[in-house]
């Protein structure tokens, strides 16, 4: 388990590579001189040739990114164009607000997904089940931008119960975090509540037609404890894949929500960056989301060995 | 102990309404065998799963004919006496020992947990219990194994962690619906010997159903043959084997392979396919494919009958006639 976690660890250093090259084409080849949109439309052409030679941007493109790249995996992901800060330290301070909106949407997510699942997999021979696919397609179709906007006008301006904008470290008092955090945890989540309720409810009763569910319905085990210990355990195993990539997902998210409710976070400094030409920062931040998509993906893989004996990676 | 009485099960599919079980009537006694033989198609799982009620239902439906276990109308059970007779009075286990344990539950775990279904024993004395059944059917180094998880086991020893589970209230009725059809033959014999034994040491009555006569023939006291969701022949071993009264079942044993001195003889096939039970035609089901049917075969389908002391058989031509006609038949498919 040490070795493969070891293993899998050495193998994102290629995986990293690949996506530094691509961030880089991205930031670099798309049309526009930095130097330029950075100092203005009335700066004079020698100040632009200044500002790209500080830049290292008159460098042919190979040159800039081995510069580039020679950095990062020393970990140091660049200097802030606009603010001078290091982007590393950029990151870490706008990390706690993303960290708070994404863990807390995770549990939301959670906890609406997991019972509505059970409760349709006991009441399948009903009505609900029909009812329940169509508004998870439903709630997996609706734009998050949109559904955000409804709900602050719901919650933030007709009944004012939620602020409408803004953050509150968790340092400084749980319920004013909680209080600022949980309408745009909770736009994050529902989002996604669909997709993975549809998936734990599809692999749980993909599990009820298993034979040893007979078998466990033939040793006389009640019905609750039939899906619970048996149909349920097993529906978890596909579900966690799913799970994974929906976390990661939330980053993506974050964007959006971040800028809706003016939360500082990584989704809003990325959003500021792209206005102010930032590149340094909008490569570090991809780079950095990229690096958490891995890591989650790692953590699905190190989880399965617990949900599934069969799997040992030694 | 068991009467099943004029037993349909119909299974409402969307391709329309299959007759499986199509008329039923039988019983067991306490601490009988009874072997339920007949083709892939023929009902007789669905049937074996009708005695504890364990059909899905949908699609399963039982519009006509009785179960009753000790005198208890097991079709009008509800979910709770249906879960009291489950695995405590009637205990099943299935054909195939790979699929049949939950992969993710340790062994002991799941031991413990159909022990305690019926049982209100701590959880100490439901493992040592769990352990006694383990070595019961022949498992070693039981205490260490109750930790393993289903892939740690081979097919055979699978099948015994089964039949430790199905044992593991003392039911009086051990339903074993193909339990060797997944495994080797050297294997096979072991876990019959095993059934065998815990019959002789427990007194269990055992439904042993099976599309393999060797198994039946090994096992049971009483032979029912299946055909299309019926019964067509019922006799004690030597009654089927030897005394064999109709068409199909004597089709049956030309089917199974025989090793004998001078050299292998040919498998005889039953040619054709059982028929569809959704749109079954008038007469006898078993017509179509028979070397023996005559017009009247397709406007009577005979019932089961009195034949001679406990043998049974359902066929337009009497015991004679039909010993008769099979004599010609040999003699013209030997030459």
């Amino acid at each position: 388990m040490l070795n493969y976690t070891i293993r899998r660890l050495l193998s994102v250093i290629p995986v990293m590579l690949v996506v530094s090259v691509i961030v880089f084409m991205i930031v670099h080849l798309t049309p526009g001189n930095p130097a330029f949109l950075i100092l203005g439309e009335d700066s004079s052409p020698e100040a632009i040739a200044d500002l790209e030679r500080e830049l290292g941007l008159d460098q042919a493109l190979y040159v800039q990114f081995f510069n580039w790249f020679s950095q990062v995996i020393t970990g140091d992901l660049g200097t802030s164009v606009y603010s001078s800060q290091s982007v590393t330290s950029l990151i870490a301070e706008n990390f706690g607000p993303t960290f708070s909106l994404m863990a807390l949407s995770t549990v939301i997510l959670l906890a609406i997904a997991i019972p509505v699942a059970i409760l349709i997999v006991a009441l399948r021979k009903t009505v609900l089940d029909p009812i329940f696919t169509s508004v998870s397609l439903f709630g997996v179709s609706v734009p998050e931008f949109w559904l955000a906007t409804l709900l602050v006008l719901g919650f933030g301006v007709a009944l004012p119960i939620f602020p409408v904008a803004g953050y509150v470290p968790f340092a400084e008092g749980a319920d004013a975090w909680l209080h600022h955090i949980l309408l745009p945890s909770f736009v994050l989540a529902i989002v996604e509540v669909g997709i993975i309720a549809r998936m734990l409810r599809d692999s749980m009763l993909d599990s009820v037609n298993q034979d040893y569910i007979k078998t466990a319905r033939a040793k006389g085990v009640k019905e609750r404890e039939v899906l619970m210990r048996h149909v349920f355990v097993n529906a978890l195993i596909p579900t966690t894949t799913v799970l994974g990539a929906t976390v990661a997902g939330l980053l993506g998210g974050t964007v959006i929500i971040e800028t809706l409710f003016t939360i500082p976070g990584i989704g809003q400094l990325l959003v500021d960056s792209i206005h102010r030409r930032d590149y340094p920062v909008v490569q570090g931040i991809v780079l950095f989301i990229a690096g958490i998509y891995v890591f989650v993906n790692l953590l699905v893989d190190l989880l399965y060995t617990f949900l599934d004996p069969r799997i040992r990676y030694d | 102990m068991l009467q099943v009485e004029n037993l349909h099960v119909h299974l409402d599919t969307p391709g329309g309404l299959v007759k499986a079980v199509d008329g039923v009537s039988f019983s067991i006694q306490k601490g009988e065998t009874i072997g339920i033989v007949g083709e892939s198609g023929s009902g007789k799982s669905v049937l074996a799963h009708s005695l504890m009620k364990l059909n899905p239902e949908p699609p399963a439906l039982y519009p006509q004919g009785t179960i009753h276990f000790e005198g208890q109308p097991v079709l009008e059970m509800g979910k709770t006496e249906l879960r009291k007779l489950r695995g405590n009075d009637i205990a099943m286990i299935f054909q195939d020992p790979m699929s049949s344990l939950n992969p993710v539950s340790r062994i002991g775990k799941q031991l413990i947990e159909a022990i305690q279904a019926h049982q209100k024993r701590p959880k100490q004395q439901a493992r040592e219990k769990a352990i006694e059944l383990l070595e019961d059917v022949g498992i070693a180094d039981a205490k260490a194994r109750m930790n393993s998880y289903p892939h740690q086991f081979s097919g055979g020893m699978r099948q015994r962690v089964l039949i430790a589970m199905a044992l593991a209230s003392n039911p009086k009725l051990l339903i074993a619906d193909e339990p060797t059809t997944a495994l080797d033959v050297t294997i096979q014999a072991q876990v019959l010997d095993l059934l065998k034994g815990i019959q002789e040491k427990y007194g269990t009555a055992i439904l042993v159903i099976t599309h393999d006569l060797g198994v039946v023939a090994h096992l049971a006291d009483r032979i029912l043959v299946m055909y299309a969701g019926k019964i067509v022949e019922s006799g004690s071993a030597e009654d089927i084997f030897y005394r064999t009264s109709m068409p199909y079942t004597w089709s049956l044993l030309r089917s199974v392979p025989v090793i004998r001195e001078g050299g292998p003889e040919r498998l005889i096939p039953i040619d054709g396919q059982p028929p569809s039970l959704i749109d079954r035609p008038a007469g006898c089901a078993f017509e179509p494919r028979c070397p023996f049917a005559r017009d009247a075969c397709r406007q009577v389908d005979p019932p089961l009958e009195h034949r001679e002391s406990n043998h049974s058989a359902a066929c337009i031509l009497s015991s004679n006639e039909f010993e008769e006609q099979k004599k010609q038949l040999e003699g013209v498919l030997t030459t």
